[in-house]
């Protein structure tokens, strides 16, 4: 399983939706949090962190975002050999057919629809290390 | 063993006898399906003889479906109760729509006339509003007795929100509002922080449930072609509010109680096509 010290990028638009994962995460125990308000500023924080050597090692991302989506942002990352096995999961509102076989196209390690219970990223994050990392 | 196809003017229904499909029927069914070039507006697979799906099978299908999807066209498994559930139970339920028999799946046995389609719209709404305030806030909420509004009866509320509505059916708004005190109880509850005053940190919070509950409506409405676009909800704020105030279209209000207090929901329809609100 990820350890407390696990480097955790939140994206969202909302200041609320990111500040309520962060509590969910924080539950959870996990203290390494990073936060974005859309793709094109996640993308600077993955770079900047990988040039430290403290690479971010799961991503939480928004879907509809302005300046870059996190669909934008899931291809951009699959296509960079930095980071095409990070683990990625995509939060969305958008529940549809379509929508989830855009992602699972592109790569993505998990979904989430919202609303979403407290208990669930506990369980995406179990799924996705499985499927990582184990 | 194998595959039957029945064909009517309503829809194409496939049969099997099959106790089991994996990756291997998938394909033949597959073929099935491409050798209809024309368009389908219903595809029922019937597979009450069926047990069970082998997972890799089960994946394929789901990519079958998704190819259907594309054209407009409606899917369907007529299932037992046990495979439906085991269905759901691999999270695919939103993907794949089981049913106990075709009928249910046919568009005139759900929703026909225009006054069908406006209560089928205002309660999987409704329907939805309760699902995120529960499952965001664990706030049990329940809506009250709807009304027209008028410029003297419009809800008291200190934060709003509003997301176009565009449909097939009609185009409009669906807006959230709500007190200040109720919305610092839901914040709280989603946050697990307290607030006494509004605060930057949860200022666009009432557009994220409403973007929300505008998300969960849709999967479903769609499902039954109201072909609802989403769009990116707005903060009701200063001058804005005195338009809500004034309504110059058809609006409903539903209020709703809950355990953070009363809140609002008001879906406003515009000239031409009031259906929603007539």
């Amino acid at each position: 399983m990820f350890t407390p010290e696990t480097r955790i990028l939140v994206i969202d638009d909302m200041k609320v939706m990111r500040s309520l994962i962060k509590g969910q995460l924080r539950t959870l125990n996990y203290q390494n949090i990073s936060e974005a308000e859309n793709g094109e500023e996640a993308f600077k924080i993955l770079e900047q962190n990988h040039s430290v050597n403290t690479p971010i090692q799961v991503v939480l991302s928004d879907w509809n975002m302005p300046v870059m989506s996190g669909l934008e942002l899931l291809k951009k990352v699959r296509e960079d050999a930095r980071f095409k096995n990070l683990p990625f999961i995509m939060i969305t509102a958008e529940g549809e057919l379509e929508q989830v076989k855009s992602a699972a196209e592109l790569g993505v390690s998990s979904y989430i629809r919202k609303p979403f219970a407290p208990n669930t990223f506990s369980e995406k994050l179990e799924q996705v290390y499985k499927k990582h990392c184990a | 063993m194998g595959f039957q196809v029945q064909k009517n003017e309503r829809y194409l229904m496939i049969r099997t006898d099959f106790p089991i499909i994996t990756d291997v029927e998938v394909k033949q069914l597959d073929i099935i399906l491409k050798a209809h070039t024309e368009k389908l507006p219903v595809v029922a697979f019937d597979f009450t003889t069926i047990d069970q799906f082998s997972p890799k099978g089960l994946r394929q299908m789901t990519l079958c479906l998704s190819g259907l999807s594309q054209n407009d066209t409606q899917t369907g498994f007529i299932v037992s109760k046990g495979l439906a559930n085991k269905i759901k139970e691999a999270g695919l339920d939103r993907i794949i729509k089981c049913y106990s028999a075709v009928e249910e799946m046919l568009p005139s046995n759900r929703a026909s006339g225009g006054s069908d389609r406006a209560t089928d719209f205002l309660n999987t709404t409704l329907e939805a509003v309760v699902f995120t305030m529960g499952v965001s806030a664990s706030n049990k909420c329940a809506p009250g007795k709807v009304f027209l509004r008028t410029q003297n009866n419009g809800p008291a509320f200190d934060v709003a929100a509003t997301v176009g509505l565009v449909s097939s059916d009609f185009q409009g708004s669906l807006i959230l509002l709500m007190p200040m005190k109720t919305y610092l109880n839901i914040m709280g509850r989603m946050t697990g922080e307290t607030y006494t005053e509004m605060v930057p940190d949860i200022r666009d919070g009432i557009a994220e449930l409403l973007n929300v509950i505008l998300g969960q409506a849709k999967m479903s409405l769609n499902e039954r072609g109201f072909q609802i676009k989403q769009a990116i909800p707005t903060l009701i704020q200063g001058g804005m509010i005195n338009l809500l105030n004034a309504p110059a279209t058809r609006s409903i209000v539903v209020p709703f109680s809950s355990d953070c207090g009363d809140f609002y929901v008001q879906i406003t329809t515009n000239a031409g096509n009031a259906a929603i609100a007539a």
